[in-house]
């Protein structure tokens, strides 16, 4: 036995194993760093670095310290930027490889701060340029604020395409090219002069009759053959003649369309230019549109840039039969647990946040990266802390990913004794309006539905003042609107975008519209019909001598028509004489 | 690497028990197949040291084996997985998952489990057949050597007699 042992082996052993625990304890932080660095930056696409990791073995913990979260659309920002980030780690989960953390502290989180060096990495950089632009802002069209006075109708058809004039144009030019293809294919056709050598032909048989029996029989046979000639060229003439007549009757209901396209034309011109009554009802769209419009594209943005890490909070079976794992490393199969846990769990993260706004305070929970296993939803909720003209903030929401299928996130966010100051509501020339002050409660509900949107939001505007920026001698309905605004000292805002994440509908209502209506709806529905008539006469004019222009170009086929027919006349009398010739002129001799 | 490989060539040619020559191939086979960071390694280390294994062969055969599991890892990958995921083998998998050690041995990594099966399997094997080579060689090549006329002319000289001398004062590897 004691040949097989070698029991100062055993004090080697215990060295070696010493030694391990030594470097292991000496090396754990810069381990620790450069591993959440090399993950962080996988997972991100984008570099993310820290100053500093400490690891604490009694209790286990891990303090990260200045954590930065580059923006990968924005290499010199980050996106994130994080003072500090405390937490404890549960030792037994560890030891199954699992990271629960019962409470986190992140201290001073901040957005989008600028960054020295890029956060590019270039893997990434190659491969990502053209998915670039998946979260961009969706482009609203901005909402413009018809003249309020009444427009100058020649000014207008001067710089205005008139659809009924180009219809005109192109019909006119159809007939044309009609006209020239008709031209040709009559010079094709037998004319007078194919029909005048068929009558001298008819007048030789007519010699031949007085030939004897032999010369009967003869000149019988090249009349039946002369009759055919006739009547195959006269088919010909009649089949072209149907072909232009159908091609005239279908010009000639195209022409009679013309005197209605002028009524599309108004219209258009009417919405274009003038505040209608109904377009007055959706003043707020106007004034609000894009501000709202505006404030939903950005958060929609946000969460289309976030969407990649929240996909991955429901966590899901790993099918190792399609990991082609790297050399030396293999692949880890996971079975079911007896009490199942996900591999990453954070119960509870206190969160201060110093953004634009403001300071944040608040907490996240449950933040896992499999809440199939966990069956709770990441949740969390922000209160602003002595937020610059705002009483109270309150942000919360869910984001629910339990049913990995069916993605429920839900967002809602509600602020009170919110003051806006100096906020422009309308940037045109002719009537710019400004929103001096107001104290806002707002109300805002989102949530996003398998990748559809339900947003609505609820504004209560108080001590409102709203200052159109005129000048002197406005027009009358001009000068009636901005002291319409002037006394408006509240108003209620209603605003909801509906649809897919891409391609929303933003719907926007206000008691404004009410008001204004009242107020100036009568003068608005007087000045939109003057300028209809005005349009109308002057459109009208237009059009009709077009129309006169197209009808002279017609009259060119009207013409084509009755060469044809004259043609048809002729070959018919010529027919007729091949005709008498066979049967009164021929008289068997038995 | 040639200082490991002459120390080997004089172990073999030495009175050592080719048992413990075999012992530290077998070890060292299963410290080169399998990825080193395993629990199983920290048994096998302790056994190398404390039993009289020979050294020099274990380190140098943890070269060789080294370079076999890298050409051996796509075989010890698919072997893995297919044990972890064989239907018959699902509940006892499933049950070994949810205790502390064994989730530490990472058996359920495909890597581990292939290489150290394999390893097991072919430990007794090797063993043997390791055996029965040094055996073989020593009576057949060695003594073939040892008589030739070169060698014994090397043998009479005083300065092999002195080397043999301090060579055995060094002890045995």
């Amino acid at each position: 036995m004691k040949k097989w042992i070698r029991w100062p082996g055993l004090l080697v052993f215990l060295g070696v194993m010493g030694l391990f625990c030594f470097l292991f304890v000496f090396f754990i932080d810069g381990f620790v760093k450069r591993s959440i660095e090399k993950t962080g930056t996988a997972l991100n696409e984008a570099k993310v670095e820290l100053d500093k990791a400490e690891v604490s073995f009694f209790p286990l913990g891990i303090d990260l310290k200045h954590v930065q979260v580059s923006d990968r659309d924005a290499p010199m920002a980050n996106a994130v930027e994080i003072a500090e980030i405390r937490f404890l780690i549960d030792p037994e989960q560890l030891s199954r490889r699992k990271v629960l953390i019962r409470e986190m502290t992140v201290d001073g989180v901040q957005l989008n701060t600028p960054r020295k060096s890029s956060g590019v990495i270039t893997s990434v950089s190659k491969q990502t340029t053209g998915e670039k632009g998946a979260a961009q802002k969706k482009e609203t069209k901005p909402f413009e604020l018809p003249a309020l006075e009444l427009p100058d109708v020649r000014e207008i058809l001067e710089k205005e395409e008139l659809l009924s004039l180009t219809l005109a144009e192109d019909l006119k030019k159809e007939i044309k090219a009609n006209e020239a293809k008709w031209e040709a294919k009559l010079a094709e056709l037998p004319d007078k002069k194919t029909f005048e050598s068929y009558r001298e032909r008819v007048k030789k048989l007519k010699g031949v009759e007085k030939g004897g029996l032999g010369g009967i029989l003869g000149g019988a046979a090249e009349v039946v053959s002369l009759q055919k000639e006739i009547r195959a060229d006269l088919n010909k003439i009649r089949d072209a003649k149907d072909q232009l007549k159908k091609d005239t009757e279908a010009l000639q209901g195209r022409i009679k369309e013309i005197p209605k396209a002028p009524l599309k034309d108004i219209e258009r011109l009417k919405n274009k230019y003038t505040l209608s009554p109904k377009g007055l009802s959706h003043i707020s769209r106007i004034f609000f549109g894009d501000k709202i419009g505006g404030w939903t594209g950005t958060a929609v943005q946000a969460y289309e840039k976030l969407s990649p890490f929240l996909a991955q909070l429901s966590g899901g079976e790993e099918n190792a039969a399609v990991l082609k794992p790297k050399r030396g490393e293999g692949v880890d199969i996971h079975f079911q647990e007896e009490k199942p846990s996900p591999d990453f769990h954070v119960q509870v993260a206190k969160v201060t946040a110093q953004l634009k706004a403001g300071q944040f305070e608040g907490e996240v929970r449950h933040l896992s990266n499999a809440q199939t296993i966990v069956g709770l939803p990441l949740t969390f909720q922000f209160d602003g802390k002595a937020i610059p003209n705002v009483e109270r903030v309150h942000f919360e929401g869910e984001i629910n990913r339990i049913n990995p299928a069916q993605p429920v996130d839900r967002f809602s966010l509600k602020a009170s004794g919110a003051t806006l100051q100096n906020l422009s509501l309308a940037k045109s020339k002719r009537f710019p309006v400004t929103l001096k002050t107001a104290r806002t409660d707002v109300e805002t509900l989102a949530s996003i539905q398998s990748g559809t949107l339900d947003a609505g939001l609820t504004a209560q505007l108080k001590s409102v003042t709203l200052v159109a920026g005129l000048e002197k001698d406005n027009p009358p309905l001009v000068q009636a609107m901005a002291d319409t605004l002037a006394d408006v000292k509240s108003v209620q805002l209603k605003a909801g975008a509906k649809g897919p994440l891409r391609d929303y509908d933003l719907s926007l209502s206000s008691d404004l519209d009410d008001v204004l209506q009242k107020a100036v709806g009568k003068q608005v529905r007087a000045q939109a019909n003057r300028f209809e008539k005005a349009l109308k006469s002057a459109v009208t004019d237009k059009v009709d001598k077009a129309l006169a222009n197209v009808n002279a170009e017609f009259s060119g086929l009207d013409g084509l028509l009755g060469e044809l027919t004259g043609r048809l006349n002729f070959g018919d009398g010529v027919l007729k004489d091949a005709l008498a010739k066979s049967t009164g002129g021929l008289k068997l001799p038995f | 690497m040639i200082k490991s490989f002459a120390k080997l060539l004089k172990v073999l040619n030495s009175e050592t028990d080719p048992a413990q020559i075999s012992l530290a191939v077998c070890f060292a086979m299963v410290l080169g197949f399998t990825p080193f960071y395993s629990l199983h390694n920290m048994l096998v280390i302790l056994l190398v040291l404390v039993l009289r294994v020979n050294l020099s062969t274990f380190f140098l055969s943890v070269v060789f084996f080294s370079g076999m599991a890298y050409l051996f890892d796509p075989l010890f990958h698919l072997l893995g997985q297919n044990l972890l995921t064989a239907q018959g083998l699902h509940g006892f998998w499933s049950q070994l998952y949810s205790h502390f050690f064994w989730r530490v041995t990472r058996f359920n990594n495909t890597l581990v489990l292939g290489s150290l099966t394999i390893s097991i399997l072919l430990f007794f094997p090797v063993f043997i057949l390791s055996n029965r080579l040094i055996l073989k060689y020593r009576e057949t090549v060695l003594a073939w050597a040892r008589k030739t006329r070169l060698m014994q002319a090397l043998r009479a000289t005083r300065l092999f007699q002195t080397y043999e001398t301090l060579s055995s004062m060094e002890g045995d590897g």
